[in-house]
């Protein structure tokens, strides 16, 4: 009966012991090392390597393809951590710089005030902060926050430290409403700076611009000449900057010129006003 | 069957070519798994001493090809460490793949201490606690862990080559 048994691998002949294969390989290492310290395995390694460095390098290629995908995976989150954290650093730095804008701008306007008030120490005025402007060009009006509480009426000149903005139609306790030059139903009375005669009306425009009308044919009138109040009506002071002339409509048919013009002030961007409270309109 | 003579330097070839050029760029330039030890050790708890010195001697030569130490020091302590290991051939619990994972493990540690041993008699400088703490003791770490793995292949090979001898009662 044959049964079948593992046996150790054994070699033909008689095995030699375990530790006679030990020294053999040993003293096999030590022969090796001792070629090796006298550079007598130089050549053949070298060329060996040479051999090897090819496939060396192959797997080299892999190996940095594999850590490529890793790294590229385990970077994933990192980076989405890192763009969340960067976004919400991005957000507060341009929170940071809206806020210093507008202070910055804040600023500007409130120093300007000052200056202009140094400027005009005759005329009482109070500084006002646009807090609503009509959005569209049917109602052009802003909302300011003083009333009558602090002595605005109806009729006060409202200007920024550019130019004429506009006048009290209506106030509260704390805010005024304040109609706009540029708004149609808007009329003041006007000249050209360093002309005497040559004045007209500055009259609102649908499209937020200014047109200066009933300018005499006989008056020169030249792009860039600067526009004032005239005062005469008696419901602006006199000498309030309006805008500059941007284009002249003269026609030799027409009794009177027309000038467009360019307002002073940027309706658009206003932030701090200032009521003339020191002046009183005449009511004709 | 005996196992083909092409078989081993084959396969140690491949660990060594992976322990020199493959995990070194995966980022482990200084700890990274001994896989010629590994293969090594698990072949002489499987297969015993005389077939693992062969093993150990050829895989050292590799390892020494590709290092820049002194050519022979891995191939002698390999030799060594193999003989220490083969201790294991005759456990019970050599079918069981935890006995070759923790032989690997302290085999992997004897190896680098052996290894930094015959470094320091080449006059090689040697800081003896940094690299067992930085490289030595992660690197049987790391061997330990692929012991498993390299256990399932070399068994499988060492089944097919075993060698069946009838015996009549």
């Amino acid at each position: 009966m044959l049964i079948r048994r593992r046996l150790p691998p054994v070699t033909s002949g008689a095995p030699p012991s375990p530790l006679i294969w030990l020294a053999i390989f040993v003293c096999l290492s030590i022969a090796a090392t001792f070629l090796d310290s006298r550079h007598l395995l130089d050549g053949p390694r070298s060329a060996v390597m040479r051999l090897l460095g090819p496939i060396q390098a192959g797997v080299s290629r892999v190996g940095q393809s594999v850590n490529g995908v890793t790294t590229g995976w385990s970077e994933i989150g990192r980076l989405r951590t890192e763009n969340a954290a960067l976004r919400g650093t991005v957000e507060e730095l341009l929170q940071e710089t809206v806020n210093l804008r507008a202070s910055e701008l804040e600023n500007r306007e409130l120093r300007d005030h000052l200056r202009y008030s140094r400027e005009n120490p005759t005329r009482t005025l109070l500084p006002a902060e646009i807090i609503g402007l009509d959005s569209s060009a049917l109602l052009g009006y802003a909302v300011i926050n003083r009333g009558g509480d602090v002595g605005v009426s109806e009729g006060m000149t409202v200007q920024s430290t550019a130019g004429l903005v506009g006048r009290v139609v209506s106030r509260s306790g704390n805010t005024s409403r304040i109609l706009l030059i540029n708004h149609p139903s808007s009329s003041v009375n006007a000249r050209i700076q360093g002309s005497p005669g040559a004045t007209g009306q500055v009259l609102g425009q649908p499209d937020g611009r200014l047109i200066m009308r009933y300018i005499p044919q006989a008056e020169t009138v030249r792009v860039n000449d600067i526009i004032v109040t005239s005062g005469l009506g008696g419901a602006f002071p006199g000498n309030v900057p309006i805008g500059r002339i941007a284009h002249v409509e003269t026609r030799d048919v027409d009794l009177f010129q027309r000038a467009v013009i360019e307002p002073f002030v940027n309706f658009h961007k206003i932030g701090h006003i200032i009521v003339d409270t020191g002046f009183i309109p005449a009511k004709l | 069957m005996k196992t083909p003579a092409w078989l081993p330097p084959a396969l140690l070839f491949i660990a060594a070519l992976l322990q020199s050029s493959f995990f070194p760029v995966l980022g482990m330039d200084r700890a990274r798994p001994e896989l010629v030890v590994t293969a090594v050790v698990i072949w002489a708890v499987l297969r015993g001493m005389r077939e693992a010195l062969p093993w150990a001697f050829i895989g050292g030569l590799l390892l020494d090809l590709f290092s820049q130490g002194p050519f022979g020091t891995a191939a002698l302590a390999l030799v060594i460490v193999a003989f220490c290991s083969s201790v294991g051939e005759a456990s019970v619990f050599r079918t069981n793949f935890l006995l070759p994972t923790m032989i690997v493990f302290w085999a992997a540690v004897f190896y680098g201490v052996l290894y930094l041993f015959l470094l320091r008699t080449h006059q090689y400088p040697v800081d003896w606690l940094g690299t067992l703490r930085h490289s030595v003791v992660p690197s049987a770490i790391f061997s330990a862990a692929c012991a498993p793995a390299v256990y399932w292949l070399l068994s499988k090979i060492e089944r097919r080559t075993r060698v069946i001898a009838p015996v009549e009662w």
